[in-house]
């Protein structure tokens, strides 16, 4: 299920949030966004499922215009990973993550949960706890088993392990490495940490001030960065492989 | 469940209202029984307790509703016709309802004052005054014997030429009002030699003791027989008269029996009977109803053994005794408070919770609403009822409105602010993954704002439960009817017999709305967090 946004242009207050920008996730491919806070990368992120609308330009999702989609039918196709969770509080973790299963009106909706809640490492028997009897990590488990439990087209995932302590974040990595090859789910990720980039994407696009500096591999980055400012950001995240390259 | 008791709630209340309704339409204009008010002090209670045993010796059907708040309320009520009958005097008449000036001489004439009084209620507001009962209730400036003896006081003026050094107890009312002790000092120069604010039930003990010399009463109080106080002089007549009469609204001054049965007081009762009758209620507390009936039989308008009445309510007896005697009357207030309370607070919520809302929606009206909201609160209750009697009349209905206005403001800012502050990540989130806006309120934030908006139903159901025993000053009845004729009989025991079921119910409203909240409570609060948050 391939993502596209062209020419999307978005200002918020006056201010220019998303300037004329264009971005292009192939079906099956994850491309993270990367970039300072306030470039533009969440507001990019949520045209996908509609949370923003853009002044002009287009996004589809599946070569349809989202505009022309019902909202929620949707909204229920990309899976959604914010930072903090999102979880909601007062239902338990299997309620949670059968969420866009029952809203879909699945009749095996809690097997499904259940088997998601497998899936990202969290036993049966959390299933019937709430939020906040679990660590931060295992919250965004359920987080991530929620997004993923009824097998979107999609993923939008929104800095899904800033939150989280070094330990959590790279065992959180690894399984989500793990799931997203498994399953090729077409993924959007929003992120500030260059590593998490290269460890989950295919592509890499570097936003700046409301706009793409430049799309491609990390290798194709590094090989001819498009910009000063992609340079240097490669240049302060990544030094030891710029030493060695 | 709930939405079963919501059900079950509004069918409730339209029902009760269809039923009020009904009633008033089959009563009609004509059918309806002849409503007796009197305000709240007790010879107001006994005349219009004296006016409605004699109305039905005549056979006419009667409503009382005793204690109404003040003039303003009562005449309000009267001249738009839901009181028909209530005893008045017309120095009150000429200057809290007319405010007219009128000539010195012309003013210190009670024929011509009672003149201008009822032509000018006749023609200004179609309210009829039935001839005076034959006594005045003025201010009456009371002095000790002993003090009387000592500077040889008959009169005001008197008092002027003694020069005497007194120290006076004045309600403050009197030291305010124009017709007050500034005109005393004046028309007759009395300067006391130091003025003391005195509350009405405190006076005359005060004046007693000897803590004061002189005091303001009304001349036919019943404790300045107990006290066997001396009453001076008005001798340049300078407060109005006081005459008593009888007030009618239009529709009963139209009913020939009314106006006959009640004419047959006029010019019957003397000053010295009234102060009579008003000690045996004041002093002896005997009951109202006996003491009406015994007064008009002694003045041979009923025949002996007729209008018998209650037996008055042993004096011997503690407050527990007492309550365990009115226990059912008590019971029939409670449940009349109760149903008003529950009925301002079911129908104040319907529109609160939508309105909060609504207002959650659209938060640039939230300032505004929510301010005017505030200032509704702000207005005293017994003012905001008193608003309600020129447009609803009295009653359960006015009574009910206040209420209902009184209750919003707790509830719309609780649910307002719940549903705006219920946790934005996963409100967000939940509709992210593609819930729509009528299931995001109900599954997401209207179950997270659930202990906020059920703290602001508390807040509200604990206010209306004291706010409705004001309404008894609108005659709507509940606990607040023996509050407010024990203030007017200073009988504590009888304020105490309503005061203390009004706390109860407080309390008891409060924790059976608590019990209400921990069922509603989410379910993550409920449960304690094993593990520590990173």
């Amino acid at each position: 299920m391939r993502l596209h946004a062209a020419n999307v242009t978005f200002a918020f207050h006056r201010t220019l949030v998303l300037d004329d920008v264009s971005l292009t996730v192939e079906g099956g491919n994850c491309v993270a966004l990367v970039g300072e806070s306030g470039a533009g990368k969440t507001t990019l992120l949520r045209c996908f499922n509609r949370m923003v609308a853009p002044l002009s330009g287009e996004v589809s999702v599946g070569g349809t215009d989202v505009a022309l989609q019902p909202v929620a039918e949707l909204r229920r196709r990309l899976g959604y990973v914010p930072q903090h969770g999102g979880l909601l509080p007062h239902w338990t973790i299997l309620r949670n993550v059968a969420l866009v299963p029952d809203l879909l009106r699945q009749p095996d909706a809690s097997t499904t949960a259940l088997a998601a809640l497998e899936r990202v490492g969290l036993a049966p028997e959390f299933a019937h706890r709430y939020p906040n009897q679990l660590s931060g990590g295992q919250r965004q488990r359920v987080a991530l088993a929620r997004a993923m439990a009824a097998r979107p087209q999609a993923m939008l995932m929104d800095e899904p392990f800033g939150a989280l302590d070094a330990i959590s974040r790279s065992e959180l990595q690894t399984l989500c490495s793990a799931i997203r090859r498994e399953l090729r789910i077409t993924t959007l990720l929003v992120t500030h940490d260059l590593l998490e980039a290269e460890l989950l994407a295919d592509e890499i696009a570097v936003m700046r001030q409301g706009r793409i500096e430049q799309q491609g591999t990390l290798e194709a980055l590094l090989a001819a960065p498009a910009t000063d400012y992609v340079a240097s950001l490669l240049e302060r995240a990544l030094p030891k492989r710029e030493a060695r390259a | 469940m709930t939405r079963r008791a919501i059900a079950l709630v509004v069918v409730l209340a339209c029902t009760g209202l269809a039923g009020g309704r009904a009633q008033a339409q089959t009563e009609g204009a004509r059918g309806r029984p002849i409503v007796v008010a009197s305000k709240p002090f007790a010879e107001s209670y006994l005349l219009a307790e004296m006016f409605a045993q004699l109305l039905e010796h005549h056979g006419v059907s009667v409503t009382r509703v005793q204690g109404l708040g003040s003039t303003e309320v009562v005449f309000a009520a009267v001249r738009s016709g839901s009181v028909d009958v209530y005893p008045e005097y017309t120095g009150t008449g000429l200057t809290a309802v007319l405010n007219d000036q009128l000539a010195p001489e012309q003013r210190a004439d009670p024929r011509a004052v009672f003149t201008h009084v009822s032509n000018a209620f006749a023609s200004r507001f179609g309210v009829r005054w039935l001839p005076p009962l034959g006594f005045e209730n003025t201010f009456a400036m009371a002095v000790r014997p002993d003090t009387a003896q000592q500077y040889g006081l008959r009169s005001l003026s008197d008092l002027s030429r003694a020069r005497a050094n007194l120290r006076a107890g004045f309600t403050a009312d009197f030291i305010d009002r124009p017709d007050g002790l500034r005109g005393l000092r004046t028309s007759y120069s009395i300067d006391p030699a130091s003025v003391q604010p005195l509350s009405p039930a405190l006076k005359y003990q005060a004046l007693a003791s000897g803590s004061v010399d002189i005091i303001d009463g009304f001349s036919t109080d019943g404790l300045v027989a107990r006290y066997q106080l001396v009453v001076l002089l008005d001798d340049r007549r300078f407060f109005p008269p006081y005459e008593a009469a009888a007030v009618l609204s239009a529709r009963a001054a139209g009913q020939a029996e009314v106006v006959s049965a009640l004419t047959l007081l006029s010019g019957k009762v003397s000053e010295s009977t009234m102060r009579e009758l008003n000690r045996r209620v004041e002093v002896d507390r005997e009951d109202i109803a006996v003491v009406a009936a015994s007064a008009l039989r002694g003045l041979a308008l009923v025949s002996a053994g007729d209008a018998a009445g209650p037996t008055g309510i042993a004096g011997a007896s503690g407050l527990p005794g007492y309550l365990w005697q009115r226990r059912w009357a008590l019971l029939t207030h409670t449940m009349r408070h109760l149903w008003l309370v529950a009925l301002a607070l079911t129908l104040g919520a319907l529109v609160a919770v939508p309105l909060g809302l609504m207002l959650e929606r659209f938060r640039r009206l939230a300032a505004s609403v929510l301010s005017a909201l505030g200032i509704l609160q702000t207005i005293p209750s017994i003012a905001l009822l008193a608003f309600m009697v020129p447009l609803l009349g009295i009653g359960m209905v006015p009574a009910l409105v206040a209420l209902w206005l009184y209750a919003l403001l707790p509830m719309v800012r609780a649910t307002y602010g719940g549903v705006r502050d219920a946790d934005p990540d996963a409100v967000e989130a939940a509709e992210a993954l593609g819930m729509t806006a009528v299931q995001l309120l109900i599954n997401v934030r209207l179950p997270l704002a659930a202990p906020v908006i059920m703290a602001g139903v508390r807040t509200a159901a604990v206010i209306t439960v004291g706010a409705a025993t004001l309404a008894a000053f609108i005659g709507a009845g509940g606990l607040g009817e023996p509050i407010v004729t024990g203030l007017a009989l200073a009988d504590s025991r009888m304020v105490l017999s309503g005061a203390l079921p009004a706390a109860a119910l407080a309390v008891v409203v409060d924790g059976v709305l608590a019990l209400v909240e921990q069922r509603l409570r989410p379910a993550h609060l409920r449960v304690s967090s094993p593990v520590d948050r990173p």
